[in-house]
């Protein structure tokens, strides 16, 4: 009997583990935000960023400003048609 | 002998998905590249489908002597790359993909966030921009350089969906069909 649960236990598990897709686990805002400086060719450092600040206007343009690793600061917008450009601080 | 069963079982469940992957993306007869036109039949019925070889013509009409003769390179090129990967090979590179449900499958996936889909987002955007540019001979950039571009970004974009291998996989062996759509691109 004790085999047996512990072969359906198992099984559940191993189930469970083979739903949750790999792409699963979303990836963090910093690391998103450290992967986009990396991306438009500035330099991070690293692979997240810190001292995130975020402020959004009447217009839909977003501008974030944030820390890496290697300690520059960079300023990302966001405008609102989805354009995105990073520029050291 | 129960617990050789479940061992069994916990094997098979590991090894399947991974197996199935690697198979799909190395054999070009792969199950992603069917749900993904599955999981959006209706996006699949209304967007034209673009194969290599309905595009070639298209993209070689409307072109000057020379963006034509620099389109027939690359054409041979490409030709010449289907026939050195074998018979394999030229079936894959002859299927039909749906951008559009490509599309959507960046957009819904979780390896990326979404600042970095956006500014993957605004590379393609520039990338349009720079064919846009090369169609009305704005610049002097040649179709050789717009190549070496697309693969840059293509690289990035397989790169970053590490975590989601079904996607990179399928947008690695679209690669042509997407150049040829970028081909297509009006000035």
């Amino acid at each position: 009997m004790n085999t047996l649960s512990l072969a359906i236990r198992g099984g559940a598990v191993a189930l469970a583990m083979t739903l949750v897709p790999a792409g699963a686990f979303a990836v963090t805002k910093a690391e998103d935000i450290a992967t986009t400086i990396m991306l438009r060719g500035q330099p991070c450092g690293g692979n997240a960023v810190t001292d995130i600040s975020e402020q959004k206007d009447a217009a839909g343009n977003t501008v974030i400003m944030a820390t890496c690793p290697n300690g520059k600061r960079y300023r990302i917008d966001v405008s609102s048609a989805g354009r995105v450009s990073v520029t050291p601080l | 002998m129960m617990r050789l069963i479940s061992i069994a079982c916990l094997g098979a469940f590991f090894l399947m998905p991974a197996m199935q992957t690697l198979a799909a993306c190395n054999s070009g007869t792969d199950s992603t590249w069917g749900t993904a036109d599955a999981a959006t039949p209706a996006m699949a019925d209304k967007t034209a489908v673009a194969t290599p070889d309905k595009a070639k013509p298209e993209t070689v009409k409307g072109g000057d002597a020379a963006m034509q003769a620099s389109v027939d390179a690359a054409q041979q090129k490409g030709e010449a790359e289907a026939d050195h990967e074998g018979a394999a090979g030229t079936a894959s590179t002859e299927r039909p993909f749906n951008m559009n449900a490509l599309i959507e499958r960046i957009k819904e996936s979780h390896a990326i966030g979404v600042f970095t889909k956006l500014a993957l987002r605004s590379d393609a955007l520039d990338l349009i921009d720079l064919f846009k540019a090369y169609r009305q001979n704005a610049n002097h950039i040649t179709l050789h350089e717009l190549r070496a571009r697309f693969d840059g970004l293509l690289l990035k974009a397989l790169a970053l969906l590490d975590d989601d291998p079904a996607l990179s996989c399928d947008i690695s062996m679209a690669r042509e069909g997407i150049w040829n759509s970028l081909l297509e691109v009006k000035a």
